[in-house]
């Protein structure tokens, strides 16, 4: 090997540049039964031939409205769901063709954070014995050893010993949240998918919370699929933000370039929505959307903004635009990319 | 020192020393504890608080909805145009709902009824208190429907709630709320439930009717950038006070109360997204076991013993701002530096 060629290899290492999982023209269908005998009538498209990377230690934002598959995508990705078709490679390895077994074991390395953690924690076991569970099922088999693991978790997330014999509904929105995380941290994963994890919680809280996450991303060195319909979070959480419209990834950037100089319409129309907590701001022109999101079942053909797009042509209908590169780590999906 | 904010001259509402408790088996909750303000004849007012600081009892209270018992209201006085509405009898008081003041809630769902027709449901109100005959009344429900932007009215009528989306459901809601040319609309939480571009179609759609029809609008909400996005005037809630008012301009840029500065600064901003979240440590106090001082003392930076031992009185700062806080006032020996920044 020359030396050039090590030390590009070298630079690469330290840039974090490595992938740690990556997903190939995933596609999740979900079908749609009816008539007498419960036949198959036709499918949602929730998720469509969808590609993208997550590199080591980034946070990688995953925003849309709701049905546009964002939940999905990391449900699918995580084989919380099982994937139609595509595949999803975890450092290397297709987890979509493992056995249930290996599967199991690959699962300490990816966990998955929901919006309502009230609702994944079971109310018959205390905080304690909720998690101490998952590190028994993973193999710590001394009872010892895994209540000084609980303590050291709950101590991780801001909650304090005396919390590990109460139960799930005498905690608050954001404490709650705290316990998803700590059990979710239970098995030292690599990677965490967090699903709308704040956007539950009231301001003050939320920001509790965010900081939470990134002093344990930090610590731990965790990769985030951080899935949220919240731009001002996911902006402020995300190094690099994909924007998901009807099951297609339609835009995919670093997030300053993202929100400075959005090239999808989609993108632009998403960001001027959102309100800016500046009454100042507040009569700037905006791009208003007419209608509404149509239904997955039936996209339109071509481009599937394009009933809602202002830029739409005949072509937008008739071909479907390809996800293409336009710049540096800058990907979009449309046949006029805007600038 | 000045309790209360100067009267204007001819508000359509006013809310004055409102306490409105509710009487659990664990204890009395103070819901409500001593609200004051007022809303302007065609302005909209935003009522910001974070979950449990009384938002939505307010708004409960105005529309005399509070469930009772627990519920009560056990002081004060809110008038409308002038009038009482505490003295007013159940009867009275159906005259003024859906007709003089309409309410929008969060989740358009469940407050349509899922076994009529839309615009059955639009038409009740016109033939309740218009005394429209149902042909007529139909027909107003069409231009209802166009006037808030739902396509094909004329279809779109004789349809179920269920067969239209969020937006559109919202929509309708604000088809029935307008029905009656209503004074005064509250709007509690009506955008959360929605997607951001679907908000902003609402927020538009409520930007101009209230331009249109001059209706003042009460807007409850946990949300400070629909609040920057609509508001005229902002009231912050916190544990069942009011803790600052004023217009919308001063409460961004010049916010008082720590309260204020708290949740302005946990926002994650459009402008600068390295370093940091500032965070507003602790919880909201439990309602049963409020501190004795100022209840956002055990969660602010600046409290002294003075604000842990004495509830600090409602005061005013500037023309039309109000701060219920003891930085601003003649007895603070704390540290009165600006906010520091992180």
């Amino acid at each position: 090997m020359s030396i050039a060629l090590f030390e590009a290899q070298k630079e690469q290492e330290t840039k974090t540049d490595e992938v740690l999982l990556s997903v190939r023209n995933v596609k999740k269908y979900f079908p749609v039964k009816g008539g007498l005998f419960d036949r198959v009538l036709a499918h949602v498209k929730a998720v469509d031939d969808v590609s993208f990377d997550i590199h080591r230690g980034e946070t990688l934002g995953l925003v849309g409205e709701s049905g546009c598959g964002k939940s999905t995508i990391g449900k699918t990705m995580l084989r919380i769901l099982n994937a139609s078709s595509g595949t999803v490679e975890f450092e290397g390895r297709n987890i979509f063709s493992l056995s249930e077994k290996d599967m199991r074991g690959l699962r300490r390395d990816m966990q998955y954070i929901f919006q309502d953690p009230f609702s994944s924690l079971n109310p018959r076991l205390s905080v304690g014995e909720s998690i101490a569970r998952v590190l028994r099922i993973h193999g710590m088999s001394r009872k010892s050893e895994r209540e000084h693991r609980v303590q050291e978790l709950l101590e991780m997330v801001g909650l304090s010993p005396y919390h590990i014999r109460r139960y799930p509904h005498e905690f608050s929105g954001g404490q709650r949240q705290r316990i998803g995380i700590a059990r979710a941290l239970a098995l030292n994963p690599k990677l965490i998918v967090l699903d709308e994890p704040v956007s539950a919680l009231d301001v003050s809280i939320q920001s509790q919370i965010i900081n939470l996450l990134e002093d344990l991303q930090k610590q731990f060195n965790l990769t985030y699929l951080f899935v949220s319909h919240g731009l001002n979070v996911v902006r402020h959480i995300s190094s690099r933000v994909g924007v998901m419209y009807l099951g297609k990834l339609v835009e995919l950037a670093e997030t300053d370039t993202l929100f400075a100089k959005p090239q999808h319409p989609y993108t632009q129309a998403l960001l001027s929505a959102n309100p800016v907590a500046d009454p100042r701001q507040r009569d700037e022109k905006k791009m208003v959307l007419e209608g509404d999101v149509p239904s997955p079942i039936n996209p339109p053909s071509g481009c599937r903004f394009r009933t809602r797009c202002p830029f739409a042509t005949q072509k937008c209908a008739e071909v479907e635009p390809a996800f293409a590169k336009v710049a540096d780590n800058h990907f979009v999906a449309c046949h006029y990319p805007l600038n | 020192m000045m309790t209360r904010l100067q009267s204007h001259p001819d508000p359509i509402v006013q809310v004055k020393g409102l306490k409105t408790y509710f009487y659990t088996e664990e204890g009395v909750v103070p819901a409500i504890d001593g609200v004051d303000f007022e809303v302007l004849r065609g302005e909209t007012l935003a009522i910001v608080g974070e979950s449990g600081s009384g938002k939505s009892v307010t708004s409960l209270s105005i529309m005399r909805l509070i469930p009772s018992p627990p519920g009560k209201i056990v002081e004060g006085d809110i008038t409308f145009n002038g009038e009482s509405l505490l003295t007013k009898t159940n009867a009275q008081m159906r005259q003024i709902r859906g007709n003089k003041i309409s309410m929008i809630f969060q989740e358009p769902m469940t407050s349509l009824n899922p076994v009529y027709r839309v615009g059955d449901q639009i038409a009740e109100s016109l033939k309740l208190h218009q005394g429209m005959k149902k042909k007529q009344a139909l027909k107003e429900a069409v231009r209802l429907l166009e006037l808030v932007g739902i396509p094909e009215a004329e279809r779109r009528v004789s349809q179920y709630p269920h067969e239209l989306s969020g937006g559109m459901r919202q929509r309708v809601m604000i088809a029935i709320a307008l029905a009656c040319n209503p004074e005064l609309l509250i709007a509690d939480e009506p955008t959360t439930a929605l997607d951001v571009t679907i908000q902003n179609q609402i927020l538009h759609l409520m930007k101009q009717l209230k331009e249109k029809t001059n209706t003042s609008i009460i807007l409850i909400t946990h949300d400070l950038g629909v609040v920057a996005e609509v508001a005229d005037r902002v009231v912050v809630m916190y544990a069942g006070q009011v803790v600052e008012q004023g217009d919308v301009y001063t409460i961004f840029e010049n916010p008082k109360h720590p309260y204020t500065i708290g949740l302005l600064e946990s926002m994650p901003s459009h402008k600068k997204r390295t370093g940091k979240l500032k965070t507003i440590e602790g919880v909201v106090p439990n309602p049963l076991h409020l501190p004795p001082g100022c209840r956002f003392a055990p969660r602010c930076e600046f409290a002294t013993d003075l604000c842990r031992s004495e509830v600090p009185a409602v005061i005013t700062v500037g023309q039309e701002e109000t701060v219920r806080c003891w930085k601003y006032t003649e007895r603070w020996e704390g540290n009165l530096n600006e906010h520091s920044a992180v």
